[in-house]
């Protein structure tokens, strides 16, 4: 069990906010997150890095909350799904509404964090190869190559159209 | 009706989701999000750890030595019943003496942190005497099989029979002798997880008043309070259940898992309890789809009308009964699709095993009989050389005609439209030219889905609208599972009641103040709930009218309540099957497959899938039913799977679940839909959650045969059966004349008529498959 002596004293820029905790040397990230900071917007599906819905971004990269250990992210900067500065973040969270790129929610967070991390001009091929390690059991994944391309600017601009019979 | 004739402002537009933007900015609280009150606990299950024993003994006092361990619950704790069952209740909350599979849980851990839990629980010394263990569900009826559930001895038949369903219609006998070509097959399908995202979490909290308050995720709350109830011994009206976000369904939170065991750790620590579940005890604690057995005979006469079925089910229902008394009844009802069958004799029956609970799963036992179904009918095609297309629709129910069980059904205009549509669209695309790599194949497939409980259930729901000053509220217990329930209601509601739809709010998530609609399953909310508001904001806006005449009254206050009930249905008998349903949906799915001959890989390069549900309510939300269902369809006809050795699921994780990840999933997928605004549905639309899925297997299986020339009958159709089926060709062609090789499980019958096809070698069909590449 914890014990004073096994913990550390880490400092964390979440968001844009700096974060000073001290946290016991095996918790993870995704604990960090969640249970100390009550972000819990980043989701834990598997706790064993197959599912990415714990996705964040380290320092602009994405990786998996739930195999980063919180001493590991000491002096660095996290970006979860509730960081509200991104603009393009912003749209990627427009697009996904308007695309109907999200049915239960719960992949969302860590898909839209992954989606930001995509490069600008990535295409259908690219971001589907970016977003493979992020599982999702409702959409079948088309409305969200969708969403993110609309997000770049580059998908279709017009209302999703009514097909008639 | 009127309203159907006038221009409608909110439905059928792309409204967007009304909980889409907590779920983009991470506030949606799903139940492992719940902030916990203070002096909050932490349960852990102890779980069998074999799937067949006595248990001998419990010894609790290890596990309550540890420390941060408040309480050790064992059956000898629980008050009521200790039963819980959607439709039998036959499954113990904690069991006592014996263990019957891997979801059984034997003892509940309460202590002051998840991590103490766990580790107490691993503490808890079980005495057990290892039982004769039933996997074959083959063997269950056998004279010396073990009993999973002895008590049931008494009931007639084997014990160990969970349901069966049977349908027997016309003369089969004198119809097979009359046909051209009789196809006989056998087909299995296997265990399927369900993997929603979000793995089972809940807390349960003790209220000032005695009462209890459960915070889940569920598609059916009062029936998962009605069973706790009953298992712990409560009244009902001391049991709330307030829903969360829900990450993800499928019928898999149908049955109850974790909710009774909160609610009885918190009754016997008076504390707030909460517990969330690993991946690995997700997949041992709710049910699976079935695993099938499908015996299959249809014959056709020359121009490939059927003129018999005779199909037999077997599924293994586990080791607890769940729903499989409905879903074998289902999949007897529907196992000729949306064909009509003048002539059959189809039987079901699950059974009991040592094996994992299977359950309720999108398609509800119609997506294994539909793959069966589908695929003799392609076979049927190729021995009669036509066209697959043709031979469906040549069969399909007509507006007034009779399914194979004797269901007359008026409102199927739609049905071959759904195989035109999908057929014009598909052929815009023709497929690649074979590489050395690469060969080609199209397949189709069509399906039918019963929407709404069915054989006799009464199948009701009631909505409550309350109007305030800037608008209405309107509440209806239709459980939101992603599929954007709530905002067909909200659209409904605002259509009816003449309003924007930004000023009605949906409440669906407490039973203590919301009116019940019950479950969120059989594609049924749309219909059934969505009537209930329509009903609940037509008769608001009658009064509104009507007072408005005499004086301008408030409008706020006024609270209108209506129950929707679906027109009457009987359940499924021999002798009387003729309204066992009161409404389908149909769909026709074209699927485009590339097989590397070499490595035995399939990959879906493209589905086209064609669905008439009724009137559009949001297409946004019905696109996204397809896409949805067409991958699901793409990972049970490929890919997924659930391990199971010795009764005890072996896949721990998702990894081993196979799901389709965005690089495998179909990267073209266009739906079309086919608006028959038939029927009473709320302004003609139905429902669409599990008739998406429904024919994705059988088009793809088709595909790969038209691609390769190999019936893959088992599910999935992994790059080894394919392989192997190949290799059986290669050895057949090897000794047969070449234009017999694919026939290995095709029977042709000398046909009585003039003109008969029977033993003409398969050639290409026709139409459909001009372009499908090379041939075998």
């Amino acid at each position: 069990m914890t014990t004073p002596a096994a913990t550390l004293a880490i400092t964390v820029d979440v968001n844009g906010g700096p974060v000073r905790v001290r946290v016991a040397a095996a918790t993870t990230l995704v604990d960090l997150l969640r249970d100390r900071l009550a972000l819990t917007g980043t989701k834990v599906g598997c706790g064993v890095g197959e599912c990415g819905a714990c996705t964040v971004l380290l320092d602009d990269v994405p990786v998996l909350a739930c195999l980063v250990l919180a001493v590991e992210v000491d002096g660095r900067r996290i970006t979860t799904i509730e960081d509200g500065r991104d603009a393009r973040m912003e749209r990627l969270r427009a697009a996904f509404i308007e695309e109907g790129a999200l049915q239960c929610g719960f992949c969302t967070p860590g898909m839209i964090v992954a989606a930001r991390a995509l490069a600008a001009d990535a295409d259908d091929t690219a971001i589907r190869a970016g977003l493979a390690g992020n599982l999702c059991r409702c959409t079948g994944y088309a409305a969200i190559v969708r969403a993110v391309r609309r997000a770049r600017g580059r998908g279709p601009r017009r209302p999703t159209r009514r097909t008639r019979g | 009706m009127a309203e159907m004739r006038k221009k409608l402002r909110t439905v059928g537009r792309a409204l967007a989701r009304v909980d889409g933007d907590a779920k983009v900015r991470g506030t949606a609280i799903f139940p492992e999000d719940r902030a916990l009150p203070p002096g909050t606990l932490h349960a852990a299950t102890v779980r069998a750890p074999i799937a067949a024993a006595r248990i001998l003994r419990v010894d609790v006092a290890p596990a309550l030595a540890t420390k941060g361990v408040v309480r050790v619950l064992t059956a000898a704790d629980v008050r009521g019943t200790n039963r819980f069952g959607l439709k039998e209740r036959d499954q113990p909350v904690l069991a006592s003496d014996r263990i019957r599979g891997a979801s059984d849980v034997i003892a509940l851990v309460v202590a002051t942190s998840a991590a103490a839990a766990r580790a107490a629980a691993r503490r808890v010394r079980l005495d057990l005497a290892v039982a004769p263990l039933l996997e074959d569900p083959e063997r269950a009826c056998d004279p010396d099989a073990p009993v999973i559930h002895p008590e049931r001895a008494a009931v007639g038949a084997h014990p160990n029979v969970v349901a069966t369903a049977t349908v027997r219609r016309g003369d089969v006998a004198a119809a097979r002798k009359r046909a051209a070509v009789v196809i006989e097959g056998v087909y299995t399908t296997r265990w399927v997880e369900h993997a929603f995202l979000a793995p089972e979490a809940g807390l349960a909290v003790p209220e000032p008043d005695g009462g209890l308050t459960l915070y889940v995720a569920t598609q059916w709350p009062e029936t998962d309070l009605r069973q706790a109830a009953a298992a712990l011994g409560e009244p009902l009206a001391r049991l709330r259940l307030v829903q969360q976000a829900i990450g993800g369904a499928f019928g898999g939170r149908e049955d109850v898992s974790l909710q009774i065991l909160l609610l009885l750790a918190a009754r016997a620590t008076g504390r707030p309890v909460r517990m969330v579940w690993d991946r690995a005890e997700s997949i041992r604690g709710h049910g699976k789809r079935h695993p099938f057995r499908i015996r299959h005979t249809l014959a056709a006469d020359a121009r490939g009308r059927f003129t018999a079925a005779v199909i037999d089910v077997l599924a293994d229902a586990g080791c607890y009964a769940s729903t499989s008394r409905i879903v074998i009844a289902n999949a007897v009802a529907q196992a000729c699709g949306p064909y009509a069958v003048p002539a059959v004799d189809l039987s079901g029956q699950a059974v009991y095993t040592n094996n994992p609970v299977t359950g309720a799963f999108r398609g509800f036992g119609v997506n294994q009989v539909c793959f069966a179904m589908e695929q003799q009918v392609s076979k049927v095609a190729a021995a009669l050389g036509l066209d697959p297309a043709t031979v469906r629709a040549r069969n399909f129910v007509r507006p007034g005609g009779r399914l194979a069980t004797g269901l007359r059904v008026d409102a199927c205009a739609g049905l071959p439209r759904t195989l035109t549509r999908a057929m014009r669209r598909a052929r815009r695309r023709p497929l690649p030219r074979a590489t050395a790599e690469w060969v080609y194949g199209r397949g189709i497939a069509s399906a039918s889905k019963n929407v709404g409980y069915s054989f006799g259930v009464d199948d009701h729901a009631t909505a409550r609208v309350t109007l305030s000053a800037d608008g209405a509220t309107v509440f209806v217990g239709a459980a939101e599972v992603g599929q954007g329930v709530t905002t067909v209601l909200t659209q409904i509601a605002a259509e009816t009641l003449g309003l924007p739809p930004a000023r009605i709010r949906v409440v669906s998530d407490d039973t203590a103040t919301v009116p019940e609609a019950g479950s969120t399953s059989a594609s049924r909310q749309t219909f059934v709930a969505g009537n209930a508001v329509r009903l609940a904001c037509a008769r608001v806006r009658r009064k509104l009218t009507t007072r408005a005449a005499r004086a301008p009254l408030p409008r706020a206050g006024l609270s209108v309540t209506a129950t929707f009930h679906a027109p009457r249905t009987q359940p499924l008998t021999a002798a009387d099957a003729r309204r066992h349903s009161y409404a389908y949906t149909w769909c026709t799915c074209v699927a485009d497959v590339a097989v590397d001959r070499a490595t035995g890989v399939v990959r879906v390069l493209r589905v086209v899938e064609a669905v008439d549900a009724g009137r559009v309510v949001n297409p946004t939300l019905l696109r996204g039913q397809v896409e949805g269902g067409v991958v699901m369809g793409q990972g049970y006809a490929l890919l997924e799977r659930l391990d199971v050795r010795s009764g005890m699921p072996t896949t721990r994780g998702l990894d081993g679940c196979v799901l389709p990840t965005a690089v495998d999933a179909v990267p073209m997928i266009e739906a079309i839909a086919i608006e028959e605004r038939a029927l009473a549905g709320p302004f003609g639309a139905r429902g669409v959650g599990e008739i998406t899925m429904i024919p994705v297997a059988p088009a793809i299986t088709a595909a790969i045969h038209a691609a390769i020339g190999v019936w893959v009958d088992d599910l999935p159709a992994t790059p080894a059966r394919i392989l192997a089926g190949l290799a059986t060709q290669q050895c057949a062609s090897a000794r047969q004349t070449p234009g017999n090789a694919e026939r290995t499980n095709v029977r042709a019958r000398r046909s009585t008529g003039a003109t008969s096809p029977r033993a003409k070698p398969v050639t290409k069909p026709r139409s459909m498959l001009r372009r499908s590449g090379v041939t075998p």
